[in-house]
């Protein structure tokens, strides 16, 4: 459908606030952030990348990145599961599974900080967690103060995030018409079957927004690891938003921004790619 | 055989559901039943907690010795500041929540609806930004809104929530559901820009347009980050910043949690049915 140039002005004139406020608070800041992430001490041409020397050869930033591509890559399949599974179960509109996704959405709308103090009597070193396991004659194990940091702060992603996935699965899977299962049926397809060829290849285009949503969240569980050990937690859950946190703190832009660029280029590439094959499929 | 099967599959299952929803449930009910006891039964039994040294593991304490209100007491009575920072957060989260929902409206439409030079480029540049950790745009922003003098004024915090890229992204979504022919036909009968997006476009995505004001208060309720840096002022902060102080005070903590939890989740149980709506929106396209 192509439009006129009357029509695009517009389209144009309808966005320009957007467009205005979203250069000014999101893409005029990132250029900044740019700037501050190249070396300008002596203008020439062939220093111009130290900082990104320093940062990228720095054993901390690595570890940040590592733990933080670790999460996401061990997180985003759990809980996507977990949403996908969830979904299928409560699917049918009843009294009891109208509950059941209220109970699920709430810790999405609960603010973190409310009830972190829970996860903190389970979790910290005389917790309720190793309380139990004293109780049945094991070992008690430092839940924040070591790997198994990183088990509890992928528990507190799933419980907060699982909501809204296994909302956005609900609606992909009542958008598959009942009919492909009667004539699946008719045919003597089994459940399992009916699954695999009729309601995973139509909820392609629901996985990829909640992949995408749930990624995003794994970016942000941050906050919550931040409640839960400060600005120096464990090394198994020192992320890159600690690595950014604590340069932020220390006024260390450059290492900031030179970490800022590498998420950039990082997150665009996975996208590139994404589009890429789904180009591919059309 | 197969009766039996579906009655064992479905027990199964409803026990899973049942644990699972016991547990979804479990820390919001501890915070709510623990801002019952009073702070000396709360050190008792859970000062580990707060950073006391001592504090019985092991033992689990769940129905409150003595059923007090103390904690809300001290908090809603006492400290005048609670109430204040309620009404500061309210007003910077309503702000937020509208204003973002309009310019994603206007926004979403432009991108939904027209085609114009650098479009794709634009968008796909706003999707990544929106994927940073909020660390990337604090010290730039900062900059800017130093620049623009607003830093000490509540627009600093509600401006830059206000154009943020989820509003413009989740609309955009919405409105790309709305059938052309509906536009189409809007023009045919001779109704300008304003009157389709008014008229036509707009009520066709009122579950979108009302679960994007739920979503954005509620982000908003709970940021920190942005008002610490941005206000710099003690007296101006929200609640979400002085939540983060007050869980190590143990008389008032699970009270101050109780209580910011309330007006959050009464938007939800009133917007609920929009709200996953909304969402299911964005996702049939």
């Amino acid at each position: 459908m192509k439009l006129s140039t009357k029509e695009s002005l517009t389209g144009v004139l309808f966005g320009l606030p957007a467009f205005v406020g979203l250069l000014t608070f999101l893409v005029v800041p990132f250029v900044v952030s740019f700037s501050q992430s190249i070396n300008t001490t002596n203008l020439d041409t062939t220093t111009w990348y130290k900082h990104y020397e320093d940062v990228l050869s720095s054993q901390t930033f690595q570890l940040a990145i590592t733990n933080t591509i670790r999460f996401v890559l061990v997180g985003v399949p759990l809980i996507v599961g977990l949403q996908l599974l969830l979904a299928m179960l409560l699917r049918r509109e009843t009294p009891k599974t109208s509950f059941a996704r209220f109970v699920f959405i709430l810790p999405l709308v609960v603010p973190i900080a409310s009830v972190i103090l829970v996860f903190m009597m389970i979790f910290l070193d005389q917790g309720y967690a190793n309380g139990f396991l004293q109780m049945m004659k094991l070992e008690p194990v430092s839940w924040l103060g070591s790997e198994a940091a990183f088990y509890v702060l992928l528990l507190l992603y799933v419980w907060k995030n699982c909501g809204y996935g296994m909302v956005l699965f609900i609606a992909g899977l009542s958008a598959i018409s009942p009919e492909y299962y009667e004539a699946g049926r008719m045919d003597g397809a089994s459940e399992r079957q009916l699954f695999f060829w009729i309601t995973l290849p139509l909820l392609v285009p629901t996985f990829g927004f909640v992949i995408f949503v749930a990624v995003i969240n794994a970016f942000k569980i941050f906050r919550e690891a931040f409640l839960l050990s400060g600005d120096y937690p464990d090394r198994s859950i020192y992320m890159i938003q600690h690595f950014m946190n604590n340069n932020f703190r220390n006024l260390n832009y450059q290492r900031l921004s030179v970490s800022a660029m590498v998420v950039f280029v990082i997150v665009l590439v996975c996208m590139l790619l994404v589009f890429r094959s789904r180009r591919a499929d059309v | 055989m197969r009766p039996r099967k579906n009655r064992l599959g479905r027990a199964l299952v409803t026990v899973f559901l049942v644990i699972a929803c016991a547990a979804t449930l479990m820390p919001i009910m501890v915070t709510a039943i623990n801002s019952f006891m009073s702070k000396g039964e709360v050190l008792k039994y859970f000062g580990y907690a707060f950073g006391e040294r001592f504090g019985a593991s092991a033992v689990v304490h769940i129905i409150p010795e003595q059923f007090m209100l103390n904690g809300y007491y001290q908090i809603l009575f006492r400290q005048p500041d609670y109430l204040y920072k309620f009404w500061i957060s309210i007003m910077i989260a309503a702000a937020i929540a509208v204003g973002q929902t309009v310019i994603g409206c206007f926004g979403g439409y432009a991108f939904a609806k027209f085609r114009f030079p650098l479009q794709r480029a634009f968008f796909t540049l706003i999707i990544i930004l929106m994927m940073m950790p909020l660390q990337v745009t604090l010290v730039p922003n900062y900059i800017v809104l130093a620049r623009l003098e607003l830093i000490g004024s509540y627009w600093a915090v509600i401006l830059p929530g206000v154009f943020s890229a989820f509003g413009v992204f989740l609309m955009r979504q919405v409105m790309i559901t709305v059938p052309d022919e509906l536009v189409q036909a809007g023009k045919i009968d001779g109704a300008r820009a304003f009157t389709i997006f008014a008229r036509i476009v707009l009520p066709s995505c009122k579950a979108g347009v009302a679960s994007l004001l739920i979503l954005s208060f509620v982000d908003a309720w709970n940021m920190v980050e942005q008002p610490l840096v941005f206000l710099q002022n003690n007296y101006k902060y929200p609640l979400s910043v002085f939540l983060m102080d007050i869980n190590s005070n143990p008389g008032v903590a699970f009270a101050c949690g109780v209580l910011s939890i309330l007006p959050v989740l009464l938007m939800f149980l009133m917007f609920e049915d929009n709200l996953i709506k909304g969402i299911e929106y964005s996702v049939i396209k």
